[in-house]
């Protein structure tokens, strides 16, 4: 008996201890708020507030972020990142909390504005919004409505990327990929919606968009019909860097900014060229939760004039060959980083696809998981 | 060796061909275990060398040929302040979950191997739930529990729910070690007048010392390694797999990766001689053994 009553008196002493450690916080409390005022108008030192920032982890980069300190000292951010926008999806409507959250169209903007985790924003404050390309306003998800929920802040297209050294005429077509001279020897992303727009462009189909389930099923199949074109499907650029640097692949689907590291970086003459059916377009921007306390919201809106304004689009721009949403970019950096960055190919966006989720995303992703079973 | 065995055992008088038989079927089970050993070396260190290798490359690129010989990603790594952060919050979560574990998972065993009432089965289903259930779940439901409730993230949650996945392990190990404990030597010290607490002192403890090592090492190593519970139940900090998550897509921080996950690979195998070593010292090769003994008892618990 006097042994039970020892070992019980333990079990409660731990549990007790494990409840104390659970239900205290070490968060710091949320600093007093702003003035309430237009963030266009105030001082950017007096703008106070803590911002608790949902990113990638590029949004939060300490030398991207460096600016942002120097304008808003008074300012404090608390970072958190995500993988993926599905994953953030998830975890937000678990119950995590944050105040801007970041976001792209070809993932899941328009369903995290379905889904409420966006506040319509106030485009008057919004510093930079009559700067922002207008075709980057046009994507799914930044205005429905008649309402802005996000501010775009970077993008970029997906064209072909290929070892120059090797394949002397440039591609100038998706089916290019598809040339049976490069069996075994090219590899495209493992995203569901850009493979499959992939093949679709190169089948003929002009918008990939708004195909028929029948077009679905015919581009599956030949997705399936040519699995063995492909050395593999790549998931990240540390991936198809690999890839070409160890020459397992001469062609890829890709990014210029790729082409660049890998021809700057590692002396590799790879060279990117834009696919004449159409180049699918990336777009990723920030919004803000509607759950952000009244206090927060000027550092809110500083945050994104911050994002939209030209010494971060500069910073992007030169070191990940983003192309940003200011129009002032083309300006303010050298014709080289123009030239490196395509950032003049945002005059013409006339053959840009939205990389945005179709209707029947569902239908796509199982059509590309049964093309990558083979 | 082997002529002996065979003399002994008569096969080389009665039947000279059964014996020659006998010496090729063993060579050939000895050739497929160095092979079959082979294998899982290869399998299981085959990465970590790759990764080793990697580390000093001068160049961001995991492909071959290596471009030169380097230690810049270690010093990248070793003034990286949001990965010495991330690793700091890894290191305070884990010396937190691991003794918690230590406690409970302990208490746990001795209650279910030493009582019996009424609900044991159900509880020690519900104390080994967390063995089978996936920690993405665990994850999910713990982040939601805590929205409902109120409860800001933080490390503190992270500890929290860690510890909850965590010591069902301990609790593992240490019944597995309790099963085989005779009580019958435990009734004789109290005959011969210990106290309860001398008994658990002279008696049960260095009984279960091994155990408890190899359970407080595995804790540690689970806290410290775990991502799925942290990536949902973090608030705006990281924790080092968390950060590594974060920075894979980054290309360049892929060869920083590689350096700081080959320093805290050293760090847990030298982590593992060391308590290998401290057993051998306190307890002899059966200590080891018993140690060993105990990982196989987690693993016959986690597949049931």
């Amino acid at each position: 008996m006097r042994r039970n009553v020892f070992l019980r008196s333990v079990v409660l002493v731990a549990t007790l201890s494990l409840v104390a450690v659970a239900c205290g916080s070490d968060e710091p409390e949320p600093e007093p708020g702003g003035d309430g005022g237009p963030a266009a108008s105030v001082d950017p030192a007096s703008i106070t507030g803590t911002i608790r920032l949902y990113s990638y982890s590029d949004g939060f980069d300490p030398d991207y972020m460096e600016t942002f300190f120097e304008q808003y000292p008074n300012i404090e951010l608390e970072t958190a990142a995500f993988g993926s926008n599905e994953e953030a999806v998830a975890k937000i409507q678990a119950g995590f909390e944050a105040d801007v959250i970041n976001s792209c169209v070809d993932e899941a903007t328009l369903e995290m504005v379905n889904k409420g985790i966006y506040q319509p924003l106030d485009v008057n404050r919004l510093e930079n919004w009559d700067a922002i390309w207008p075709g980057m306003k046009q994507l799914p998800g930044v205005i429905v409505d008649g309402e802005t929920y996000i501010v775009p802040v970077d993008a970029g297209t997906a064209g072909i990327m290929y070892n120059a050294d090797e394949i002397t005429a440039p591609p100038t077509s998706w089916t290019d990929l598809f040339d049976p001279q490069y069996a075994g020897r090219a590899s495209i992303e493992d995203l569901a919606v850009t493979a499959i727009d992939i093949g679709a462009l190169a089948n003929g189909i002009e918008n990939p968009l708004e195909m028929a389930p029948d077009q679905l099923e015919m581009v599956k199949q030949y997705l399936i019909d040519n699995r063995d074109q492909f050395r593999t499907f790549w998931k990240g650029e540390a991936d198809v860097k690999s890839q070409f640097k160890s020459g397992e692949i001469v062609i890829a689907s890709g990014y210029p900014g790729i082409a660049k590291d890998l021809r700057t970086k590692d002396d590799l003459n790879v060279q990117f060229a834009a696919a004449e059916e159409g180049q699918m377009l990336w777009t990723c921007g920030y919004g803000i939760s509607p759950d952000i306390a009244e206090e927060n919201l000027d550092a809110a809106y500083a945050l994104l004039n911050w994002y939209t304004s030209l010494p971060p689009q500069i910073y992007a721009a030169t070191n990940w060959n983003y192309l940003t949403s200011n129009q002032g970019i083309i300006d303010a950096v050298p014709p080289k980083i123009v030239e490196e960055a395509s950032l003049d190919s945002l005059f013409t966006l006339d053959n840009a696809i939205p990389a945005s989720p179709p209707d029947d995303r569902a239908a796509w992703v199982a059509a590309w998981t049964e093309v990558k079973a083979g | 060796m082997a002529t002996r065995a065979i003399e002994r055992s008569g096969l080389a008088v009665a039947d000279p061909a059964g014996a020659a038989r006998w010496r090729r079927r063993r060579a050939i089970n000895a050739w497929g275990w160095r092979g079959f050993l082979t294998i899982v070396g290869l399998l299981l260190f085959g990465p970590l060398v790759i990764l080793v290798l990697f580390s000093f490359n001068d160049s961001n690129i995991l492909a071959f040929p290596l471009e030169g010989v380097t230690t810049k990603w270690y010093s990248e790594a070793l003034t990286d302040p949001v990965l010495l952060k991330a690793l700091a919050n890894s290191f305070q979560v884990a010396f937190v979950v691991a003794p918690l574990c230590l406690v409970l998972g302990t208490l746990a065993a001795f209650g279910l191997t030493r009582f019996r009432f009424r609900g044991r089965g159900v509880i020690g289903g519900l104390v080994g739930a967390p063995l089978v259930l996936p920690w993405l779940i665990i994850g999910i439901a713990a982040l939601m529990g805590y929205a409902r409730a109120d409860i800001d993230l933080s490390l503190k949650t992270v500890v929290m729910t860690q510890t909850v996945c965590t010591f069902p392990l301990v609790t593992a190990i240490v019944a597995a070690q309790l099963f085989r404990f005779q009580k019958v030597q435990e009734e004789a010290a109290i005959d011969l007048g210990c106290s309860r607490l001398q008994v658990l002192r002279h008696i049960i403890l260095p009984h279960i010392g091994p155990a408890l090592a190899a359970a407080g090492i595995f804790a540690f190593a689970w806290s410290f390694n775990n991502y799925e519970i942290s990536a949902f139940v973090l608030g705006f900090q990281q924790t080092f797999p968390v950060w590594v998550y974060s920075s894979v897509r980054n290309p360049d921080h892929t060869a920083v990766v590689n350096a700081i996950s080959a320093l805290i690979s050293a760090a847990q195998v030298v982590l593992i001689w060391f308590a290998l070593r401290l057993m051998r010292l306190r307890g002899g090769d059966k200590a080891t053994t018993e140690m060993i003994a105990g990982t196989e008892a987690v693993a016959a618990a986690a597949k049931t």
